[in-house]
């Protein structure tokens, strides 16, 4: 879940009149540790190396916002985190800015103002669940550059935010700067513009797919500086004047110099003739760039790396944040205590002794589909699915891959199984095929339509797109497609569908077996529980919504399921009962993967992991 | 007998010597007035498609729809043809689609519609091809293979043809553009009348701008034109890291070159009369007798006709007499054409005819009509070269060209073998105009001996021909590996027995996409000409470089995974990159082709970004609307690679279209951005279903209707009443795949995709109906939406 629900922000607010204001803004203050029923704690693990901006605080600390919550960086390397379960209004981070000794904070969902001390969220800003990824605190407000809203402003002694008008093109603001007395905003999707009589006003001539915005003080006056994704503008003489073609994220001034953040050229500043000149030690990809307004001056940097910083005339040192590869984490396998996580643009990793490390032989870069464990001769493989094929990785760091060439229908790789007789059946995009030992052997139906050329018809036959896959304990095999659930033994099949009567959509994304059964979870059609009987298959919609690929799982007696919009629980057993929703199991909405892991409970979401422990 | 036959007895029953020139003067007076192109020698036009089935006779199949759309560079036009066919019949059926090519025309692309989508083809050695098409056939898919016939043309075999579907066939091939007085042209042979598709069913698309058939600038010779510049640049390049790839253009003869002298003559005509040449038969006639018109006092001449033999119809040579020349004629129109066409015994039959002349002291002039398409006999080019050489023993070997199927590169090698012209006629006017230059050749200022000097670090496929004449253009396709050096480049020979040389300049060579392709077929129609002992070396250049040889075949299978099954390599097929695209195609997975079209349409998911840009770009950055970044990384494939980035559509995301930013930065600096749009599209298909009771079965017609929340969702600025922007926006926001039906007696039917938004079936019950019976109807859209519904039965 990534943004409290309004009766919860109810309560803080008014719970929030125990503790002393700490910014004129500050209203309210949130829970540090999430807390759900049946007793259990949760520790969100997220990727802080995902960062998105940053900026020093006046005690040498450092604010990070990343995609896997707010980082509270001390000298020491001691980190303090912020996601969602703690009150945000979404995990994924876009902005910072000191306002006082206080930090407010942009989010996916909302803005937030955070007391960096402890730190604990002390306002959740009451407006719409939109991204904003500019924050500008001035005397006369806070300003707040949304993604889609246009600029709120938040007026002193107020609560919420309200939208400043005017005549601008653009409704997602980058980048809030001021300015010579003003407030400048520059959008991604049209011309920047300047706030004259209480409304934004276009500047006329000017790129139009704005990114960042900086004012820097000269001896002649001060100048603007835009950038966007044709490049780095000055404002001079009412006209923009290109200055670079560099691709400018993020600016700030510090010691009178203009600091740019690039993707592509790393971190600019600029040199004594005004020409900028790389700084060694940062990352080619900068998000952010931040600095303290201390004469000892702190910089930061952040990047998809990492966020990097440097005092005064110190080199440039890489701050390690790290914890899991992404936050975009799309499968969880477990074996025992032993886990592995895929993610969807990072790679996997193997979670062992509390701590996260890359699985040996997989690209860093790679997109995982699909994960599973198998014994071999009492030893653990990792089988992985990806766009790229199928891996088998083992303890010693050999890498298998099986491709479209070595026999697989499609080299796209969704769903992993690993069947009773040891054999792991592949589910692909042109149909799943069984690997036993280095052989991979296509899966033939029979029983469904042919053509009159004798071939399978593709809409009657398996072999099209399969993202999930399961054994029940007779051996039939459940294939579900984006054509409907395949079921058979020994390699006759039968279908069931929409068309049939038992789906309530036949984009199949995962299957749980359970008894005599199967439960069919869809992409936007809910989960359908599926009973063999004498006459066929008996079928009971339980809803549920749009179900992640392998989100269904049977943990403890209970059938969870992974959607996009949090989990969902329900007695295995119970047809008739209603899902209980857990919004809040996972520092983001789109909740993936459920799985137990010895005594703990692993909640995977688009925006990290939790771990509950009873 | 034809009509073109009565034409020539007219002629010579009226005792004109001189054949009149019944519409020459009229024909190159509107051509000046509206400044045409005199003779458009070649254009796009349609293929056919042929089918049968077990109980349909072999017929050719009506057209849909036929759609040209030319993107034009320099003096070429990157051209795709899309042919809809229908059949109409109740069985499936098997087909041979044939595609007459323009002349000089690169094939360089195949894509055939499988189970609903188009599938590329892929460029492959002959003998493998159809070995593999031969096995995919076995396992019961549905390949398709693009083989060259003959000359031009090539035939693509097509399964199956479901009943009452259309079967979709794009063909993509480089065209050039026809240079005439007001600039340069795009030529579209219209449909004939009754032909398989009527022009309102043309569809014309050059640069962006839709042609009206109907409105279009038609030539002299009915093809329609239509104008894209005023000039092209005389030499364009194209630089690869391998080296510079130049085609230049050279109109080298001065004008102050010596008018040579001629005394008397005697013409040779050997008139090809093999079967292929049965539609081009009369022109041939009516050439022959304008050529022997155009003869006088003191010439003779012969007339030899050929297929599998060859017959002399004058008796050897004789004199220019008007009644020997009739009789030589009507002997010529009364041969029907038939049989296979031995060229290198026509050749060889001119031997005694040049002797004779040579020693009558006239001058030998050998006129060729026909394909130049060699069926019989000798067939290698370089072969029939020596053949010619041999019995020509130095005299002018003039081609003409003229037949449905022909065999451009072994006619430009006669007549440069022959030092003759190379003449492409089409109709009545081109004739005059065709048998005026042979007959003035002998005395037109020319170059001799015509050679490239400089060009020995350069690979010069095809050298000049060894004779220029006055108002001839060449063209010569270089390519000058990294680090040789042109500057010295010159064209020499000799003009009225004085060495002469040109500087041939390539300083001011212009950019252009396509030139390495052009350089590639020169090189393997030089390579061809010797036949089967380099045939390595043109597949090798062909799939190099993604054009067409006779030891190549386009092989079309079902899917990126079906290549790979079976081991063909992909390549990039053009040398320009394409535009990115956004692929939500991945979802239904088999058959997604990686670049697919754009704006695509995508459920919320995660699809991928496809960027093809330079792999040696500094960086490609992907920039979403919904404010990510993300830094594409290069994917190197067997088709050449791409930048790749894949990213999430939240499932909240509203309907409508969106707009990717792509920021390349090239290797030199160079910063381009490129904005590329997706649509998602979360709406479910809204079918409105027909039932018609047929003799004991039911017919099933579902037919898309747009919905105004689809329209609204995805066109919100459209205009107009629900009616209008459904007819407005059909074409694009159409997109049901399939459609199945459940019947009450348990069957469930997959209904056939009959054309865009409308699917097919019939039902035969297996058990007695209830009042109450229902048919439930589902449809499945392109981004793996689905609805239901009930239908009543009538």
């Amino acid at each position: 879940m990534k943004r409290a629900a309004p009766a919860l922000v109810i309560a803080t607010l008014v719970l929030g009149g125990v503790l002393g204001p700490i910014s004129r803004f500050a209203r309210a203050s949130g829970p540090a540790v999430a807390r759900i029923g049946r007793a259990q704690t949760a520790r969100a693990v997220t990727n802080l190396d995902d960062a998105q901006a940053c900026q020093p605080l006046d005690d040498g600390r450092v604010a990070v916002a990343t995609g896997g919550g707010l980082a509270i960086v001390a000298p020491d390397g001691g980190t303090r985190v912020l996601t969602a379960m703690d009150g945000l209004p979404g995990t994924s981070v876009h902005a910072v800015a000191v306002d006082g000794d206080a930090v407010w904070v942009g989010t996916e969902s909302g803005a937030a103002l955070v007391a960096p001390g402890a730190p604990k969220v002390v306002r959740v800003v009451p407006m719409a669940s939109i991204a904003v990824r500019a924050i500008l605190p001035t005397a006369s407000g806070v300003y707040l550059g949304t993604w889609g809203s246009g600029v709120l402003r938040i007026t002193p002694g107020s609560v919420s935010a309200e939208p400043v008008g005017g005549h601008v093109a653009g409704t997602r603001v980058a980048a809030l700067a001021l300015h010579e007395g003003s407030v400048y905003a520059a959008y991604a999707d049209g011309p920047p513009a300047r706030l004259e009589n209480g409304g934004l006003q276009a500047i006329a001539g000017a790129p139009d797919h704005g990114q960042a915005l900086a004012s820097v003080a000269r001896a002649g006056g001060a100048s603007l500086y835009l950038g966007d994704l044709q490049g780095l503008f000055r404002l001079q003489a009412g006209s923009w004047r290109a200055v670079s073609t560099v691709d400018a994220r993020a600016m700030v001034e510090s010691e009178g110099r203009l600091w740019v953040g690039t993707f592509g050229s790393g971190l600019l500043v600029e040199g004594a003739g005004g020409a900028p000149g790389r700084v060694d030690g940062v990352p080619r990809f900068v998000r952010g760039v931040g600095a303290a307004g201390s004469p000892d001056e702190l910089r930061c940097a952040a990047s998809s790396e990492g966020v990097f910083v440097a005092k005064g005339g110190e080199g440039w040192r890489r701050l390690s944040l790290g914890r899991i590869p992404s936050n975009d984490v799309t499968a969880v396998a477990a074996d025992g205590e032993r886990v592995a996580i895929g993610t969807f643009d990072r790679g996997a990793a193997l979670y062992d002794d509390g701590s996260f490390r890359p699985v040996a032989g997989v690209d860093p870069s790679e997109s995982v589909e699909a994960l599973a464990w198998r014994r071999e001769g009492g030893a653990p493989t990792l089988w992985i699915g990806t766009p790229h094929g199928l891996l088998r990785t083992s303890a010693d760091g050999s890498v298998r891959r099986w491709g479209a060439r070595d026999g697989l229908p499609s080299s796209f790789v969704r769903a992993i199984h690993v069947l009773a007789d040891g054999r792991v059946l592949a589910g692909t995009d042109a149909g799943p095929a069984f690997v036993d030992g280095d052989r991979v052997e296509p899966l033939v139906a029979r029983g469904v339509g042919a053509s009159a050329k004798g071939h399978a018809q593709p809409l009657d036959s398996p072999m099209r797109a399969t993202w999930a896959l399961a054994e029940s304990v007779d051996g039939t095999l459940w294939i579900g497609t984006t054509a409907g659930l395949y079921y058979g033994l020994g390699g006759r099949f039968q279908r069931a569908a929409v068309s049939t009567g038992e789906l309530a959509d036949d984009w199949i994304t995962s299957l749980a077996t359970h008894a005599a059964g199967v439960f069919v979870g869809t992409y936007s059609g809910g989960v359908t529980h599926l009973r063999r009987a004498a006459d066929g298959l008996h079928a009971t919609q339980l809803g549920g919504g749009y179900v992640n690929p392998d989100g269904l799982s049977v943990v403890g007696g209970e059938l969870v399921a992974a959607t996009m919009d949090g989990a969902l629980v329900r007695p295995v057993d119970d047809d008739g009962a209603a899902w209980r929703p857990r919004h809040d199991a996972a520092p983001g909405r789109d909740v993936t993967a459920v799985r137990r892991v010895g005594p703990t409970t692993w909640f995977a979401s688009r925006r990290g992991i939790a771990i509950w422990t009873p | 007998m034809n009509r073109s036959l009565l034409f020539v007895f007219a002629c010579g029953l009226a005792g004109c010597a001189r054949p009149p020139v019944p519409f020459a003067g009229e024909v190159d007076r509107l051509a000046a007035a509206v400044r045409l192109p005199a003779v458009p020698a070649a254009f796009v036009g349609e293929g056919s498609l042929e089918a049968h089935g077990d109980k349909t006779e072999r017929t050719r199949l009506a057209i849909e729809k036929l759609a040209i759309a030319a993107k034009t560079t320099g003096d070429v036009a990157d051209t795709t043809v899309e042919h809809v066919f229908r059949n109409d019949t109740d069985e499936r059926l098997e087909g041979t689609f044939r595609f007459p090519l323009p002349a000089d025309a690169i094939v360089t692309g195949l894509a055939l519609e499988i189970d609903g989508k188009l599938a590329e083809g892929e460029f492959v050695e002959r003998d493998k091809a159809r070995k593999t098409y031969e096995q995919v056939v076995d396992q019961m898919l549905d390949p398709a293979l693009l083989e060259w016939e003959s000359g031009q043309t090539f035939k693509l075999a097509v399964f199956p043809i479901e009943p009452h579907a259309n079967k979709r066939v794009v063909l993509h091939f480089l065209a050039p553009l026809y240079r005439g007085q007001g600039g340069l042209f795009f030529a579209v042979r219209p449909p004939a009348p009754g032909a398989a598709v009527p022009i309102e069913k043309l569809r014309i698309d050059v640069d962006g701008r839709s042609v009206d058939p109907g409105r279009a600038t038609h030539a002299p010779s009915g093809e329609l034109l239509v104008h894209v510049a005023d000039s092209a640049p005389d030499a364009v390049e194209e630089t690869r890291p391998e080296g510079k790839y130049v085609h230049v253009r050279l109109d080298p003869v001065p004008a102050d070159a010596p008018v040579p002298s001629a005394g008397p003559k005697a013409m040779i005509l050997l008139c090809d009369r093999s079967r292929s040449m049965l539609e081009a038969g009369p022109l041939e006639v009516q050439l022959a007798s304008m050529l022997l018109g155009q003869l006088g006092e003191g010439d003779e001449f012969g007339v030899f006709a050929g297929d599998v033999g060859v017959r002399s119809l004058a008796g050897g040579l004789r004199s220019a007499r008007e009644a020997d020349e009739r009789e030589a004629l009507s002997r010529l129109g009364e041969s029907e054409p038939d049989g296979a066409s031995d060229l290198g015994a026509i050749l060889a039959a001119s031997a005694a005819a040049v002797r004779d002349a040579r020693a009558a002291h006239l001058q030998p002039v050998v006129v060729y009509l026909g394909d130049a398409t060699p069926t019989w006999g000798e067939t290698q080019a370089s072969r029939l070269e020596r053949v010619a050489a041999d019995a020509l023993a130095g005299a002018p070997l003039h081609v003409v060209l003229m037949g449905k199927s022909t065999d451009d590169a072994t006619a430009r090698a006669l007549a440069e073998a022959g030092h003759g012209r190379l003449l492409r006629p089409k109709t009545e006017a081109d004739a005059h105009r065709a048998a005026a230059l042979v007959a003035s050749a002998a005395t037109a200022r020319r170059i001799d001996d015509v050679h490239l000097v400089g060009a020995d670090a350069l690979d010069v496929p095809l050298a000049p021909p060894p004779t220029v004449y006055e108002g001839d253009e060449i063209g010569l396709s270089l390519f000058i590996p990294s680090g040789a050096d042109a500057t010295g480049l010159r064209i020499a020979g000799t003009v009225g027995r004085r060495p002469f040389a040109r500087p041939i300049d390539l300083a001011g060579a212009v950019a252009a996409p396509h030139v390495a392709q052009r350089w590639a077929t020169a090189k393997i129609e030089a390579l061809q000409r010797d036949g089967e002992a380099t045939k390595d070396r043109v597949v090798a250049t062909s799939l190099e470089h993604g054009v067409m040889s006779r030891y190549t075949s386009l092989l079309v299978l079902e899917s990126e995974e079906a290549y790979e099954r079976m081991h063909i390599a992909r390549r990039a097929k053009s040398s320009s990159p394409s535009e990115p695209s956004v692929s939500g195609q991945d979802l239904d997975g088999a058959g997604g082709a990686p670049a697919s079209v754009s704006p695509d349409h995508i459920q919320p998911g995660d699809p991928e970004v496809r960027v093809d840009a330079p792999s040696d770009a500094q960086s490609v950055v992907v920039v979403f609307p919904f404010g990510d970044t993300k830094v594409a990384s290069f994917e190197p494939d067997e088709r050449g690679g791409a930048w790749v980035v894949r990213f999430l559509v939240d499932r909240r995301t509203p309907d409508g279209t969106y707009e990717i930013a792509v920021r390349i930065t090239h290797r030199d600096g160079r910063v381009e951005i490129v904005k590329v749009p997706y649509v998602v599209d979360t709406q479910r298909p809204h079918l409105r279903v027909a039932v018609t009771p047929k003799s004991g079965a039911y017919e099933i017609r579902a037919t898309q209707e747009l919905t105004p929340e689809e329209i609204a969702a995805q066109a919100p600025s459209a205009r107009g009443t629900l009616e209008e922007r459904r007819r407005s926006f059909a074409r694009v926001l159409t997109d049901a795949k399939r459609v199945e039906v459940r019947t009450p007696d348990g069957q469930v039917l997959s209904l056939t995709h009959v054309t865009l938004g409308e699917f097919l079936g019939v039902w035969r019950p297996h058990a007695p109906l209830l009042p109450s019976d229902r048919l439930r109807v589902v449809a499945v859209d392109r981004a793996l939406n689905e609805s239901a519904t009930e239908v009543e039965l009538p």
